[in-house]
């Protein structure tokens, strides 16, 4: 079976700023992979690319088995690319169950006449899932920081992706917190292809099976948490030159 | 043939110089502040008033241009102070603001100067043979006079520590402000110098075109599609901008009408926005 | 669910019923009996035209300077059509002119809305060339006197007859009635439609752009519905404008109503549908009751309601209202602010 998501020699560079230097990575369909790298190791870039806030310099991006450079961020998402930001993007304005209905109605086709009693039963039952239902009826800006990351995440579920793009999604939660995510994340395993980026370790651990490891935005090395942790090259990429 | 095209070339050269002069005070402003100064028009019709007061209390053009420069920017001076420092951070209601702004300045000096033409004569009569057919002396001096400015603005905007100051908050405000440059200042400064090269152009172009309160309009939309070609945030950029705007212009009007003219630049400043949204002469 | 949809439109019809009746009776019996009514009536069709203002800018978070253009179309349709100006007046000439009103103005916006929209020009660069545009349309309609009249315009527009319901509109009483009948049908028209999916994801638009589209929605697609059916409406209130005052000029397409348009908008309440009613009447009444105010001073006070507006009463009047009385709510997905 051919791989969901095809990063081919991808590069992108800012002015005269290389964030990502001929990265190549294969996701393979149901796979639940975590991203790590110290910071500016251009995983963010990355998921930016995918998605398509920007378009690559060089090097071709194929989601089941097309190549989508050049698509909309909105083509991308119909297609079932759908990304968490790492910083959170909601309706702020508008109520949490409106946020999530908006996920429903985004991705699907609108003209439909509208029974809106079916999608919003749909709706409920995401909230449901992310453990947002008694905030249903409340302004999304009044949602503590963790909750608004469950909330994206949950918009995010109800565009029904086969590709799910999370850019820290606990960052700034406690213990608490992040133990829920975990839960969440677990939940969602094998109905969809998940990337998580990440910077806590622990979590990575519980979350993913495979661990891609990014460092100046090139590609140094994949495997499964404990043959990454081991690692010399990422353990000097992470603690810098000068150990030795 | 070619006199006609070297008057031609001349006289976009003059269109060039003018819309310099207010596109760099609409770019220093929308660029730094993020306001869309809807009442820059008026500072530029202002300034034509100016040149009319000066006139009828027996003073010469010169005169004319000193209170057009010192006049009007004043006048930003204080609306500054007054009303867009309190509208920072809201675009869309410092567009509201400026756009009643620029209706209070229009009925003011229509009230005041009545809302027919004033007739203003150029200083300088006479005319220089460029191969064989007369250019106006006038229109030479005002040429020179828009490249000396601009020239002034570019190196005040590029070198001494106002410039660079400047130019910081212009790229980057916060991080400016992180490193310790207060904007506010800035801001005052810029926005009156903006206003101050808007009633210059007035001033210079009174004895060139129909003087009369709504004068002002044509030239705000002119100098806006001309910051949005060449480049929101530099200088140099809208520099280049008004080059572009004035040579199309030019050429279309040769041609055609002056309203093809002005469809033409619409669609071509359409066009440009969807290619380079930042303008043609910032880099991706 | 849509039980509350329907009570919610419902509600805002009856709202706009009584506001048309409460202005209707002052108008009637403090300005003079007819007459006074006769303004009333253009202020509700100019209340129309903000309402379409207030679409794009309001609920669309799109400002334009140059709606008018799609007005003053809609003005020119119906005064060319009665008047037999280009062709022989055909039957029913008073309805083929109001529809023409409505086709042309969404045919042009359709075009220019796709240029505009899938270029992706939009915030300050969208306000920005809508002002270029007005600009460029009312010069333009001044080259063409044939259709457009010059300097003079239309003369002698006649009022609207519906001939196959035998119904004349020429008397104060019975303009009056129309508009308000329209007023109220149009508002619940707007509000069913808003508390739509369509609606929501106009809420969604306005409120985070960028997280819509990476949630898959077209955003050109969506601003160019909302820019056509602004549009629609504009061109409907046009005609309906013609018809009542029976003479058209070119200034109607131009800045001068655009603007006022968006001063009703912004004195009556963004993001409100009643507000844009609500405006109309009180900036156009006050006017009115400050003795016909000659143009130039109108225009400075329009200048000054401007910044005051936007200075001190960001939410309009509604907003004020509603805090206030906690009476009138502006609807489930929305929010009234500046």
């Amino acid at each position: 079976m051919a791989p969901l998501l095809e990063i081919n020699k991808v590069s992108k560079r800012f002015g005269g700023l290389p964030a990502l230097d001929d990265v190549t990575i294969t996701v393979e369909q149901g796979e639940l992979r975590g991203i790590i790298g110290p910071n500016g190791s251009g995983k963010s870039t990355l998921f930016n690319l995918i998605v398509g806030r920007y378009r690559p310099t060089s090097g071709d991006i194929l989601f089941k088995g097309r190549s989508v450079i050049g698509m909309r961020p909105d083509q991308r998402a119909r297609l079932g690319i759908t990304i968490k930001f790492q910083i959170t993007n909601v309706f702020d304005g508008l109520k949490v169950l409106d946020n999530v209905l908006l996920g429903l109605i985004s991705s699907g086709r609108w003209e439909e006449a509208g029974l809106k009693e079916g999608l919003e039963n749909q709706a409920l039952s995401i909230l449901d899932r992310i453990g947002l239902t008694e905030k249903a009826g409340e302004k999304a800006g009044t949602l503590s920081h963790g909750q608004k990351q469950w909330l994206e995440i949950g918009m995010a579920l109800a565009t029904r992706p086969s590709l799910l793009l999370l850019d820290e999604p606990t960052s700034g939660m406690g213990a608490e917190e992040t133990r829920r995510t975990a839960e969440i994340i677990h939940q969602l395993k094998g109905d969809l292809t998940i990337l998580i980026i990440e910077h806590d370790m622990d979590f990575v651990r519980t979350v993913s099976e495979r661990i891609t490891v990014l460092n100046r935005g090139v590609f140094l090395t994949e495997g499964t948490y404990d043959e990454v942790k081991t690692d010399e090259r990422v353990i000097e990429a992470y603690l810098g030159r000068g150990r030795h | 043939m070619d006199q006609i095209i070297l008057l031609q070339v001349l006289n976009t050269a003059l269109i060039i110089g003018i819309l310099v002069l207010v596109s760099l005070g609409l770019g220093i402003i929308y660029g730094l502040m993020d306001v869309l100064n809807l009442a820059h028009g008026e500072f530029l019709m202002l300034g034509a008033y100016a040149v009319v007061a000066a006139n009828l209390m027996g003073l010469g053009l010169i005169a004319g241009i000193a209170l057009a420069i010192v006049g009007v920017g004043l006048l930003g001076f204080l609306v500054e102070r007054g009303l867009i420092s309190r509208l920072y951070g809201r675009p869309i209601d410092a567009l509201l603001a400026t756009w009643g702004l620029s209706l209070i300045l229009q009925q003011a000096v229509r009230l005041t100067f009545g809302p027919a033409p004033k007739p203003v004569v150029a200083p300088i009569e006479g005319a220089v043979s460029v191969i064989g057919m007369p250019f106006p002396i006038y229109k030479l001096v005002v040429l020179g006079v828009t490249i000396v400015v601009t020239g002034a603005v570019l190196y005040l905007f590029r070198y001494p520590t106002f410039g660079i100051k400047a130019r910081a908050v212009l790229q980057d405000r916060e991080m400016a402000q992180c490193v310790g440059i207060a904007a506010s200042p800035i801001y005052s400064l810029s926005f009156t110098i903006g206003a101050a090269l808007s009633g210059l152009a007035g001033a210079l172009l009174a004895p060139l075109v129909t003087v009369q309160p709504y004068m002002g309009p044509v030239f705000l939309v002119r100098g806006f599609i001309t910051v949005i070609v060449g480049g929101v945030g530099t200088l140099f950029g809208v520099v280049g901008g008004a080059n572009v705007i004035g040579v199309t212009e030019g050429v279309v009007s040769y041609f055609a009408s002056s309203v093809g003219a002005q469809v033409v630049v619409l669609a071509i400043a359409i066009v440009i926005i969807r290619l380079r949204p930042r303008g043609i002469f910032v880099r991706k | 669910m849509s039980s509350a949809r329907l009570k919610h439109t419902v509600s805002t019809g009856l709202a706009t019923a009584f506001l048309c009746a409460l202005t209707g009776l002052l108008w009637y019996f403090v300005g003079g009996g007819p007459s006074g009514l006769q303004q009333l009536t253009t202020y509700l069709i100019l209340g129309l035209f903000a309402l379409s203002v207030d679409l794009l800018w309001g609920f669309g978070g799109m400002l334009s300077f140059g709606q008018a253009a799609f007005f003053g179309l809609g003005c020119f349709s119906y005064a060319v059509v009665t008047t037999g100006r280009i062709a022989p007046i055909p039957p029913e000439a008073g309805l083929l002119g109001l529809a023409l009103g409505i086709a042309i103005p969404m045919v042009i916006a359709v075009l220019l809305g796709y240029f505009l929209f899938y270029g992706k020009v939009t915030g300050p660069y969208f306000t920005i060339v809508t002002l270029a545009l007005a600009f460029l349309v009312s010069s333009l309609a001044l080259t063409w006197p044939a259709l457009f009249g010059g300097w003079t315009g239309i003369p002698r527009v006649p009022p609207l007859k519906l001939d196959f319901l035998g119904l004349s509109f020429k008397a104060s009483t019975n303009a009056f009635f129309l508009a308000a009948v329209l007023c109220v049908l149009i508002v619940m028209l707007l509000r069913w439609i808003l508390d739509s999916r369509f609606g929501l994801l106009v809420s969604g638009l306005s409120d985070n752009e960028e997280r819509l589209e990476f949630l898959g929605a077209s955003v050109a697609r969506l601003k160019l519905m909302i820019f056509v059916l602004s549009a629609a409406l504009a061109g409907f209130a046009g005609g309906l404008f013609a018809a009542n005052s029976g003479y058209v000029s070119s200034d109607l397409l131009g800045i001068t109503v655009s603007t006022e348009a968006v001063v009703f908008v912004a004195v009556g309440g963004r993001r409100t549908l009643l507000g844009a009613l609500l405006g109309a009447i009180v900036v156009r009444g006050m006017s009115y009751w400050l003795g016909g105010v000659a143009l130039e001073y109108w225009q400075l006070f329009m200048g000054v309601m401007f910044i005051i507006v936007v200075l001190f009463f960001q939410s309009g009047l509604l907003g004020l209202v509603t805090r206030l009385s906690g009476f009138f709510s502006p609807g489930p997905a929305s929010k009234v602010s500046g």
